[in-house]
C-alpha cells in the first residue's frame, strides 16, 4: 500500500549531497512519487523549474557554501510548496519560510514521506 | 595668602607708621613705602592692598604703577585706599580723576579720616582680595584637574569621545575618535554626528531616535555598527549623553563609545563555526547512515562490515584534514599516498605523480573515498593481490574553457583477467561514475581492461572555501578599504 502513498506527484530534490539526494530519490520513488533531479545546484535547480512545474521541493537549505535561501524563493515565488532539509538549526531558517515544514538531518526514510504526505493533505 | 600685607604709601610726617599702628592693632599686616619707588618695587600678588596718601603720588610717573594694574593676572584686582591730600581743588581734580579711573578698585577717603572710616575701608579691601586669593587657588586645582582629564581623554585611543551641539553638530571629535573611526577633526567638526552610523541605520532615522531618548533619558546606548572613514564599519559599545544649561536645556551630546569591533567579529565568527558544525556533524551521521544502506551486491556480512569500517575511517580522515583549520585543502598526492599505505601496498610497486594540487574540501571528501576504494579493491581482487600486479596512479591539470581541471587516471596492470570477469558493479562504481559527476560536475570512468582496471576521473578545481569559512571579515583598521568578503 505504501508504494500509493505518493502516486502520481512530483517531487523536485535539490541536495548537494550525493548519497543524501539519491537515498531521498529511492525513498520518494519506492512511495510512488515520480522525482525532478535530484539536482546539486540552484542553478540547476532553477533550470528544472523553467521547464516543469513539481508538486513539491525538497530543498537543502546548504548547498556547499553555507544557508542559502535563494532557490527556496524561487521556489516559493512559482507556488511550489516546499520542505527544507537541514543540518542547521530550525532558526537558521527565515521567518518568511515560517511554514514550510524542516526536515532536520539525518531524517530518514519514514519520516521523509510522512513530511512530504502531510503536505498534499494540506 | 600667607604673608600678605598692606603697603602703605604716606611720605608726609608720621601718617605711615600711624596707620601701621592702627591696622596691626586689628590684625593687618602692614608695610610702609618711604616713597613710590619703594612701593613700586615691592608690589606683587603677596599686596593684600595699597594705602596711599595722594601727595605720595602727586606729580610722579604713575605709567609703571597704571601698567602693573593692567597687567594682572584675570583673578587679581588689587584694592587700592586712596587719601585725599589738601592740594588745591583746580590743580588736584583732572589728575584726580585720571588716578581713580587707572587704578579701577578704588575707595577715595577724605581727610580728615577717622580711624573706624581708615580701619573698615582697608578691612573690606583685605577681605576682597582674600576671596581673589582663594578663587585663584580654586582655579588652578581646577585647571591641573581639567589637564588631567584632557589627558586621559586624549590617550583613550580605543574610546571614540565625541561633543555635539542642541543640533547635535559635531564640536569636538577627540583624538580615541580620529583613531577609531579614521576621519580628523578637522574633517569632522561642523558635521552632523549622523555621519558616523551606518547608511542603513541612517535610512531607519536611527540617529533621530537615539537623540529623542537621550532628551528623554538623560542617556541612552549607543551600542551598533558605525561607518568609517574607510568605507568600513566599527562596532561601538557606549553611550549618548544630553549634557544640559542650569535651566535644564540641552546644551548638546555626548557621545562615547568603546571600539569592541574585534570582540564583536569574533562572536559572529564563533556563532558562524558553531552552526557550521553543527551542520557538518548532522552531514556527517547522515552520510554514514546512507553509507550502511549502500553495501556491495553480492557481499557477505563480513565482508560488508569490514568495507564499511575501511569507508567510515576514510571520511574519518578527511574530516580530520579539513577541519584542521579555516582555509585548508588537502595535498592530492598525500591522499593516494596514505590511502596506498593504509592497504600496506609495496611502494616498489606503485608509481604515483602529478603536478602538486590542492583540493577544496568537497573535491577532498569525494577523493579520498574514491581512491580508497580503488586501493581497497586493488588488494582484494586487483593489482595489489597479484604477484606482478603494479598501479600507476598519475594526473595533470589542463585548463578547459575558463578553468582548470584535474584529469587524474589509475591504471592496474600485470593482472590476468578471465574473460567473463567482470568486477563487480559496487560502491565504487557509484562513487566514480555518478558522485563524482553529480558533486564535482565532472567525469568519471571505470572499465576492466584485459590487463586490469582503468579509472579515469576529471573535475573542474575550485579554489575551496574552507568549511570553517565564516564570511565574517577579519578585523580591519579603520581607514583601510575593506577588502571584499
Amino acid at each position: 500500500m505504501s508504494n500509493a502513498l505518493l502516486a502520481g506527484r512530483s517531487v523536485l530534490v535539490l541536495e548537494d549531497d550525493f548519497y543524501l539526494a539519491d537515498d531521498a530519490r529511492q525513498t520518494l520513488e519506492d512511495a510512488g512519487a515520480s522525482v525532478l533531479g535530484p539536482v546539486s545546484t540552484v542553478k540547476d535547480a532553477l533550470n528544472l523549474l523553467d521547464r516543469t512545474t513539481p508538486d513539491c521541493a525538497l530543498v537543502d537549505v546548504n548547498l556547499g557554501a553555507g544557508p542559502n535561501f535563494e532557490s527556496a524563493r524561487a521556489i516559493r515565488s512559482r507556488d511550489i510548496p516546499l520542505i527544507f532539509m537541514t543540518g542547521y538549526d530550525a532558526t537558521t531558517i527565515p521567518a518568511e519560510f515560517a511554514n514550510a515544514p524542516c526536515l532536520q538531518k539525518p531524517a530518514d526514510a519514514r519520516r521523509l514521506l510522512a513530511v512530504v504526505a502531510a503536505l498534499f493533505r494540506r | 595668602m600667607d604673608g600678605a600685607t598692606v603697603l602703605i604709601l604716606a611720605p608726609i610726617g608720621r601718617d605711615g607708621p600711624a596707620m601701621a599702628d592702627i591696622l596691626a592693632r586689628i590684625g593687618i599686616k602692614a608695610t610702609v613705602c618711604a616713597e613710590y619707588a619703594t612701593l613700586i618695587d615691592r608690589m606683587g600678588p603677596h599686596c593684600s592692598a595699597v594705602a596711599v596718601a595722594e601727595e605720595g603720588l602727586f606729580g610722579r610717573d604713575l605709567a609703571r604703577l597704571f601698567r602693573w594694574v593692567k597687567n594682572q593676572p584675570p583673578w587679581s584686582d588689587l584694592p587700592f585706599i586712596v587719601l585725599t591730600s589738601h592740594l588745591p581743588e583746580r590743580r588736584v581734580s583732572v589728575w584726580r580723576a585720571e588716578l581713580v579711573a587707572s587704578l579701577g578698585n578704588v575707595t577715595l577717603l577724605e581727610r580728615p579720616v577717622q580711624a573706624i572710616t581708615l580701619t573698615s575701608s582697608i578691612r573690606a579691601a583685605v577681605r576682597a582680595r582674600k576671596r581673589q586669593y582663594e578663587l585663584n587657588e580654586l582655579l588652578s586645582e581646577l585647571e591641573s584637574s581639567n589637564e588631567r582629564f584632557r589627558l586621559i581623554v586624549e590617550n583613550a585611543s580605543d574610546y571614540a569621545i565625541i561633543l555635539s551641539d542642541p543640533e547635535d553638530i559635531i564640536t569636538s571629535w577627540l583624538p580615541g575618535a580620529a583613531a577609531v573611526f579614521g576621519w580628523s577633526e578637522e574633517e569632522m567638526l561642523g558635521r552632523p554626528v549622523s555621519s558616523i552610523f551606518t547608511p542603513e541605520d541612517r535610512a531607519k532615522g536611527v540617529p533621530e531616535l537615539e537623540l529623542n531618548r537621550a532628551r528623554v533619558n538623560g542617556e541612552t546606548p549607543n551600542t551598533r555598527w558605525h561607518a568609517t572613514k574607510g568605507g568600513g564599519r566599527v562596532f561601538l559599545d557606549g553611550q549618548t549623553v544630553a549634557l544640559r544649561h542650569v535651566d535644564g536645556t540641552i546644551r548638546g551630546f555626548l557621545k562615547i563609545g568603546q571600539d569592541v569591533t574585534e570582540r564583536q567579529r569574533n562572536e559572529q565568527r564563533q556563532a558562524v563555526l558553531l552552526a557550521e558544525l553543527q551542520h557538518r556533524v548532522r552531514n556527517v551521521l547522515a552520510m554514514v547512515g546512507s553509507l550502511v544502506k549502500r553495501g556491495d551486491s553480492g557481499s557477505t556480512t563480513q565482508e560488508f562490515r569490514e568495507r564499511l569500517g575501511g569507508r567510515i575511517a576514510a571520511l574519518a580522515r578527511t574530516q580530520a584534514l579539513l577541519t584542521r583549520g579555516a582555509g585548508v585543502g588537502v595535498e592530492l598526492e598525500s591522499i593516494i599516498r596514505d590511502e596506498l599505505l593504509s592497504q600496506a601496498a609495496d611502494e616498489a610497486r606503485m608509481s604515483v605523480g602529478g603536478p602538486q594540487v590542492t583540493l577544496a574540501p568537497k573535491a577532498a571528501e569525494v577523493l579520498t573515498l574514491a581512491i580508497h576504494e580503488l586501493a581497497t579493491n586493488a588488494t582484494k581482487y586487483g593489482a595489489l593481490r597479484a604477484p606482478a600486479g603494479r598501479i600507476v596512479a598519475q594526473w595533470r591539470v589542463k585548463p578547459q574553457g575558463a578553468q582548470d581541471w584535474l584529469e587524474l587516471e589509475w591504471r592496474e596492470s600485470g593482472l590476468e583477467i578471465a574473460p567473463d570477469g567482470n568486477h563487480r558493479k559496487g560502491f565504487g562504481t557509484e562513487l566514480i561514475t555518478r558522485r563524482v559527476p553529480y558533486e564535482l560536475k565532472g567525469r568519471g570512468e571505470l572499465n576492466l581492461d584485459a590487463d586490469g582496471l582503468y579509472c579515469r576521473i576529471a573535475f573542474p578545481l575550485k579554489t575551496g572555501e574552507s568549511i570553517l569559512q565564516t564570511d565574517v571579515p577579519r578585523p580591519i583598521s579603520a581607514c583601510s578599504e575593506r577588502k571584499p568578503a
